[in-house]
């Protein structure tokens, strides 16, 4: 996983930074021949200029992001978006690489400055292990349901344009949320990055039912973001619902590819390994395709 | 069991009740629908913002779902409801066509005096029983989910079955029992139970039916009046079916027989009883000459129930027709057998004839001797008073002396005149007996054993006396005040009217008119009937009163026209007064006498007029208390008022006449009517049912009522077929009536339903309704989407981007 990042600031001169210790694969062009020949040992130069990334990871802690259709067992969605995050957290810190975590919902309602420092990691997952989206008092006092769940709704528009005037230098940025927004929120919002010539990653986390609407007897549906009651036969709306819902996913994955984004749509009912490395490798090679 | 399923089937087949249970049963897919909504579970939902999307876009279909599938769940049990009113249980029950089944069926039979009448010389039977055979077999060609009503049509109109029942074997049990009365029949009365019955069950009308059995006496329908608001009613409610006119019979009949005395008292001359008996006769659709005898019979009741009554006098006469005649009557008088009479008096408990205190009610039998189509108003009966003898107490001023040597005092000239034969012979018994009592003296003790009494010096009467002869009075006697031949002014005018309780006014001076001209007198008013109580005077009565000169007399005035009546009337001027007058006291009355008993006042005591006025009136007043008190042409299906006489009278008894007179009658065989009171005094709680003699119970103490049939009712003529027809046509239009074929009267009934029957197609569409609900049901629950979301993923919509996402980046990842 080392040296994969791609910087923004390719083409400038690099300085040089720290020894690594080689590893199959990485590219021999870095081997520092003199350290070879004084201690008979493979190292490669880093240089400041390649390692110089700044990750933002952005989590969405609406109060959708609170549903789970198993209760149980499964995992909520701001579960499956704080374990991505982390470990996204954890990938960029291991090589080096600044990571600043910010939670937003509404608007940006919490950061960490963007930092490599070995503990930064560990202040990340406490940050994120400490929002309950549902009852999270410490993020928004005056916006709890008479349920006690949340009843902040996701705004992207405010969110990026907070973003926007805090980034000074070209980030990587990484949105993990529902997007139960409007479609045009996340075109602005992504348009500003991308003028900013910001890099950005579309983690889409949805949960199973969300994607097959599978309730059939007459319920009371309630919004987790203050939308009221409906009382309704969900077995009658289901076709309605997912053309609705698939039109706002096709929104959502036109918009990202229109600025090249990278997109993915993760569900929250299946491991987040293989989907989430699939992607990085894909990412990885469509760098590798670009730099060639 | 029987029953009890006919009462189960009774409920379902009550339209009204099955259309109504449907009715209320739309409320049932109602309330269901309100509890699904109420019962909604609570489901978080993140991703709400699109389901108020695709609900604010699908909300009219949604809606208009739900509403369709409500209608078609209420129809349902609407459908069904209807259907079920209708024939429907029936129909199923036949396992037949459904065409003719579920009808109500309404049968009005005739079971008047006229359906007794028979249907032929040759003929045993009587309509009636060929109308009972038609509505049998009708009732055997139903089927059994048809329902049956009843009625008897005989005045009053009477309900056996209704509302309808499906119980066709009761009713056929109901109609072997019946036997046509002895009344006119009411078949409007009927109709109209009918139409109230069929408007609470409201049954559609093509499958309703009124079938009318009857005769069609004379006055059976309003023939010749224009249009009848019930026929018109029931057109709209049912088909009518009416028997076609029964053949037009002769028939002779005793229309009526009246004693010419309503008490018999023993001849003065002879000292024989006999009774004076009009008889009249009717016959109709016969106009040749010929003759009809008439056997009359006085019967005299045993002393007890059981006991027959003996006969104690007969007499025969008979009455020739002219050609033409239709009407005619006889003048008869049967004499009492006197060997019959006192056998009759020696059994114990019989009757006490002869006694001063107590008669003898006795029945006049008139009976045609002959056999005609109708025996039942061949037969009449009438009741008298027979009495040996009555006693009359003269009062009089006894310790005063003769006036003159020559003159003939009041009270001889009164005893002359009530017992003549006394008088003048030694005493027998039988007739008047007089006796007398001082009227400073008289009390009730004084006049014990008085039938009348006649007050001479009623100037003389105390308190005692007068209260004494109010008493005799209000008891059924009679009492006669005559004015004292004293002309000075006195105050028993003015007492009389209010001791007796009577509005009238008496001048307290007799009007004296001109002393100095002796044959310038008043007249008597010789015009006009006699009362009843002098109706055997009548054919001489003008000639009687020609020679009576009145030259006192107190001037009597009734203050209101019923206070009382002027039996003798004097010419004053160009006004009549009232010489004789009467007033009803109690059961009996006052007969004030306004002169005197003296040649001075008036010539009376000397013309002819005196001994009958005096003895029919007598007889007349003490007969009229002493018999019913109510009309004498009682008939049977009436109710009527019992005067005073009948208190204490609890119920009637029935005691046949005729030949049924010598049969021994059981306990069963008793007909009773209990008495109620009511604002116009007793009377019989149910019309009278059969003709006869009904006895008071438990004490008759001679109170018996003499029940005939109405003559009119026993017209044998029938109403012409093609008037009938016309008017029918002209009332219910043509469409909606027509002949009762009685030979099959099942097929009248089964074309008029073919067409009619909605039953089955109700049904068929609930049925269509009921899958078009599942289908509506299946589809509108979108059970086809959930069958593939829990088959796999969608292919569209949310899950099938998924889908795609995912081939994507397997795409990618080769």
């Amino acid at each position: 996983m080392t040296g994969m990042h791609r910087s923004p600031f390719f083409g400038y001169s690099v300085e040089f930074a720290q020894h690594r210790q080689y590893a199959p694969g990485d590219d021999i062009r870095h081997l520092d021949w003199k350290v070879f020949g004084r201690s008979d040992k493979l190292y490669l130069k880093q240089y400041q200029k390649e390692t110089n990334l700044r990750l933002l990871v952005l989590v969405d802690t609406s109060g959708s992001m609170a549903y789970s259709s198993n209760k149980v067992k499964g995992w909520r969605k701001y579960d499956y978006a704080a374990t991505l995050a982390a470990t996204l957290a954890h990938l960029a810190l291991r090589q080096q690489d600044r990571v600043a975590l910010v939670l937003f919902a509404d608007q940006v309602r919490k950061s960490t400055r963007l930092s490599n420092a070995r503990d930064h990691w560990r202040q990340i997952v406490e940050i994120l292990s400490s929002v309950r989206p549902e009852d999270d008092q410490a993020l928004v006092e005056d916006d709890v349901s008479e349920a006690g769940l949340s009843t902040r709704m996701t705004n992207l528009g405010r969110t990026f344009e907070q973003m926007v005037a805090k980034l000074t230098r070209r980030s990587v940025i990484v949105m993990i949320s529902d997007l139960f927004d409007d479609p045009q929120a996340l075109q602005k919002g992504l348009a500003r990055f991308r003028h900013r010539r910001h890099d950005v990653m579309i983690l889409q986390t949805l949960d199973p039912a969300e994607l097959t609407f599978p309730f059939r007897s007459p319920s009371e549906f309630f919004g987790l973001e203050g939308e009221g009651k409906l009382p309704l036969d969900p077995a009658a709306l289901r076709d309605a619902y997912l053309e609705v819902f698939g039109a706002h996913l096709r929104d959502v994955q036109n918009v990202t590819q229109k600025f090249g984004f990278d997109y993915l749509m993760l569900d929250t009912a299946q491991s987040l390994g293989p989907p989430l490395s699939r992607f990085l490798a894909h990412r990885a090679a469509a760098a590798d395709r670009k730099k060639m | 069991m029987t029953q009890t399923l006919a009462q189960v089937g009774g409920f379902f087949a009550n339209g009204a009740a099955l259309a109504m249970a449907g009715a209320a049963a739309i409320a049932i897919p109602v309330v269901i629908h309100l509890l699904t909504r109420l019962q909604r579970r609570p489901q978080a939902w993140g991703a709400m913002r699109f389901v108020i999307e695709a609900f604010r876009r699908h909300r009219t279909r949604l809606r208009l779902e739900q509403w369709l599938l409500l209608l078609v769940r209420c129809l349902i049990p609407l459908l069904l409801g209807l259907a079920l009113a209708g024939p429907l249980i029936a129909g199923l029950g036949d396992g037949v066509g459904t065409d003719a089944s579920g009808r109500v069926v309404c049968i009005i039979i005739d079971d008047s005096l006229s359906t007794r009448a028979l249907e032929s010389d040759d003929a045993d039977s009587a309509r009636f029983e060929k109308l009972r055979a038609a509505a049998v077999k009708l009732i055997d060609e139903l089927k059994p989910s048809d329902r049956v009503a009843l009625w008897r049509a005989a005045t009053p109109a009477k309900a056996m079955f209704a509302p309808p029942t499906l119980d066709h074997a009761a009713v056929k049990r109901d109609l072997k029992t019946l036997e046509p009365r002895f009344a006119r029949g009411d078949i409007n009365g009927a109709l109209t139970l009918a139409s109230a019955m069929l408007k609470q069950v409201d049954t559609p009308r093509d499958r309703a039916f009124v079938v009318v059995l009857s005769d069609l006496a004379p006055d059976t329908l309003p023939i010749d009046k224009a249009g009848d608001p019930t026929l018109t009613r029931l057109q709209r409610q049912a088909h009518l079916l009416v028997t076609k006119p029964a053949a037009t019979r002769s028939n002779v009949q005793v229309t009526a027989v009246a004693s010419r005395r309503r008490m018999v008292t023993p001849s003065a001359a002879t000292g024989a009883l006999s009774v004076p008996v009009r008889v009249a006769l009717r016959r109709f659709q016969s106009d040749d000459e010929r003759t009809s005898k008439v056997d009359l019979e006085l019967v005299a009741r045993g002393p007890g129930r059981k006991t027959p009554g003996q006969v104690i006098g007969k007499h025969s006469g008979t009455m020739t027709w002219q050609k033409g005649q239709n009407n005619g009557s006889l003048n008869m008088e049967v004499s009492v057998d006197p060997q019959a009479l006192a056998d009759l008096a020696s059994r114990r408990g019989g009757p006490n004839v002869g006694s001063a205190g107590g008669g003898r009610t006795v029945s006049v039998v008139a009976r045609l001797a002959e056999d005609d189509a109708l025996p039942a108003d061949n037969l009449r009966i009438a009741t008298v008073e027979l009495r040996h003898r009555l006693t009359v107490g003269i009062v009089d001023d006894i310790d005063a002396p003769a006036t003159g040597d020559t003159a003939i005092p009041s009270r001889r000239w009164m005893s002359f005149a009530l017992s003549p034969r006394a008088a003048l012979e030694a005493r027998q018994p039988g007739g008047v007996e007089v006796a007398e009592a001082s009227a400073a003296l008289l009390d009730g003790k004084a006049m014990a054993g008085w039938d009348a009494a006649v007050i001479l010096r009623p100037d003389l009467l105390t308190d005692d006396g007068w209260a004494a002869l109010r008493t005799l009075a209000e008891e059924g006697g009679l009492v006669v005040f005559t004015a004292p031949p004293d002309t000075a002014a006195a105050q028993w005018p003015g007492l009389l009217p209010t001791k007796f309780n009577l509005d009238w006014t008496i001048a307290g001076e007799p009007r004296v008119l001109d002393e100095n001209d002796p044959l310038k007198v008043w007249s008597l008013k010789t015009d006009g009937d006699p009362p009843t109580e002098l109706a055997l005077l009548a054919p001489d009565f003008e000639a009687l009163r020609v020679p009576i000169r009145v030259n006192r007399r107190f001037d009597v005035t009734f203050r209101t026209p019923d206070a009382g009546q002027a039996w003798l009337a004097v010419r004053d001027g160009n006004e009549s007064k009232p010489l004789l007058a009467y007033g009803r006291v109690g059961q009996g009355g006052v007969l004030l006498l306004a002169t005197a008993i003296d040649l001075d006042w008036t010539n009376l005591p000397t013309k002819p007029l005196f001994v009958p006025l005096l003895h029919e009136s007598l007889r007349g007043v003490l007969g009229g208390a002493r018999s019913s008190g109510v009309d004498d042409r009682l008939i049977c299906g009436r109710q009527p008022a019992l005067g005073p006489r009948w208190a204490g009278v609890q119920q009637l008894v029935h005691e046949p006449i005729g030949d049924d007179t010598k049969v021994k009658r059981s306990k069963r065989d008793a007909k009773q009517v209990l008495l109620r009171l009511t604002d116009a005094g007793l009377e019989p709680a149910t019309p009278l049912p059969a003709p006869g003699l009904w006895v008071a119970a438990p004490q008759s103490n001679g109170r018996v009522l003499a029940v005939n049939v109405d003559d009119f009712d026993g017209d044998t003529r029938t109403l012409n077929e093609n008037s009938v027809a016309e008017w029918l046509d002209a009332t219910v239009s043509a469409d909606n009536w027509r002949w009762l074929d009685t030979e099959q009267p099942g097929q009248s009934l089964a074309s008029h339903v073919a067409s009619a029957n909605v039953g089955w197609p109700l049904l068929w569409a609930v049925l269509v309704l009921l899958l078009l609900e599942l289908c509506l049901a299946r589809w509108f629950s979108h059970a086809h989407a959930g069958a593939r979301a829990s088959a796999g993923p969608a292919v569209s919509g949310a899950a099938g981007f998924v889908q795609q996402a995912a081939q994507r980046a397997a795409e990618s990842k080769s």
